[in-house]
């Protein structure tokens, strides 16, 4: 049994970035093949045993216990969906990849990256209004936050998930006892955070610490376990490429998903959704992680994400 | 004082402020365009009006692809640098909730009810927009 879950957990397609970068849909892709299935946003998984930190989990996070109800969860599910290899879509994992890299030592990753501006907008846009519903986002319920979460609940998280849901629908005056909804990736000290800054600036924080963290540990890992690619110029020879990196043959599900799926009138349209003077603070706080990203293969990015609050 | 209608918005002047009403529940991006809503708040500008109320009161359901946020980011970016002042009526529970959370009632004041946003702007002291 325990070596037929290790086929099944070969070498597993880590897809990260910051949320609203696109991950959903090139993780979609990459899975349209056969052998591949992919898991969206099993945030709850990832934080077995460690419930009450942040996203930005450390290596000494991944204790054996951890590291084994992990990969056994995922085994279950890779198994269970009749496929042969896992592919994960969690933005949180962004902050955490090395942690990640001691529970799957030899995944491989893939890093899409939006431009910062358009980015945090469109997060701002959207975790401003699922933050504050618990309607579901999407229009089968199966597929819905609340759905998805309920399946990969532990009994410990349920405290804590339940408080969640309560922040979502309470009235502004009780933020100061319960602490204000968040969504989107956990900084440390996020809900404090967000007391004291508007969502604008806190998205802006979960955007960057994602990118830099992410690229900041994929560029330190050898050949041919990270890649790093632009939504805006996304194209179908990327994805060929990220098939050859994955060491996946038959792409031709993928481009069709792609060619379905893949509008590229639908990536700026978030660029007009910010007052004049948000979007010009916006594009000089974003400048130089972008700069760095373009420019810095291998040095260290502009400040790097604090230590997880233990 | 010009008064336009559509089955989805309505544009029209009381006692010198411009209700700019959505009258429809749900906005959705293909039957209610930005650059309808774009347009109304364009053609009252043309007209010199400068006190503006973006009533939003009968929208129930909001969701992040189209919505109100999307609706007021555009007024915001056409009465920057315009003099002018603008206020929101929300439904309660979660269009205002949301509206307030993205923080977008900072820029343009959400009122009850749109006579209270109408005369909230409507008074001389009430803060020129500044997006």
């Amino acid at each position: 049994m325990a070596s037929h879950d290790d086929q099944l957990l070969r070498r597993p397609i880590i897809v990260v970035g910051s949320g609203r970068s696109g991950m959903n849909f090139l993780g979609r892709a990459i899975a349209r093949h056969p052998d591949l299935v992919a898991a969206t946003e099993p945030r709850l998984m990832w934080k077995h045993g460690n419930d009450g930190l942040s996203d930005a989990l450390q290596p000494r996070h991944a204790r054996p216990e951890v590291i084994a109800r992990i990969r056994a969860q995922v085994a279950a599910f890779v198994r269970s969906n009749g496929k042969r290899r896992y592919v994960d879509v969690t933005p949180g994992n962004s902050l955490r990849l090395a942690f990640v890299d001691r529970v799957f030592p030899d995944a491989v990753y893939v890093h899409f990256i939006r431009d910062g501006v358009d980015n945090v907008l469109s997060m701002r846009r959207f975790y401003g209004v699922v933050a504050r519903t618990l309607r579901p986002n999407r229009p089968q319920l199966r597929d819905s936050y609340l759905a998805r979460r309920t399946r990969e609940l532990s009994l410990r998280q349920v405290p804590g998930m339940a408080l969640e849901a309560f922040r979502h629908v309470v009235s502004a005056w009780l933020f100061a006892a319960v602490g204000p909804p968040v969504k989107g990736v956990r900084l440390p000290g996020m809900t404090a955070m967000r007391q004291e800054i508007d969502l604008l600036d806190l998205c802006f924080l979960q955007w960057r610490s994602s990118v830099e963290s992410a690229a900041h540990f994929g560029r330190s890992l050898p050949p041919g376990r990270y890649r790093e690619y632009r939504i805006e110029s996304f194209d179908e020879a990327q994805m060929r490429q990220i098939y050859a990196f994955c060491g996946l043959d038959r792409p031709e599900p993928a481009l069709e998903y792609m060619r379905r799926e893949f509008d590229r009138r639908r990536i700026g349209p978030a660029l007009d959704d910010g007052f004049p003077s948000e979007l010009d603070r916006l594009r000089l706080l974003v400048a130089p992680t972008m700069a760095w990203l373009a420019d810095a293969v291998g040095t260290a990015p502009p400040r790097t994400p604090g230590e997880t609050p233990s | 004082m010009t008064e336009h209608s559509s089955p989805w918005l309505s544009s029209q002047v009381q006692s010198g402020v411009r209700i700019v009403s959505v009258l429809v529940p749900r906005i959705d991006a293909a039957a209610h365009p930005r650059e309808a809503f774009a347009a109304s708040i364009a053609e009252a500008l043309g007209q010199a009006d400068r006190r503006f109320v973006l009533d939003y009161s009968r929208v129930r359901t909001i969701d992040h692809a189209c919505g109100i946020l999307q609706f007021t980011f555009t007024a915001g970016q056409l009465l920057q640098g315009t003099d002018s002042r603008v206020a929101a009526c929300l439904a309660p529970g979660h269009p205002r909730r949301a509206y307030r959370f993205a923080g977008l009632a900072q820029f343009v004041p959400d009122f009850r009810s749109p006579n209270h946003a109408a005369a909230a702007v409507a008074r001389d002291d009430y803060p020129l927009f500044q997006g």
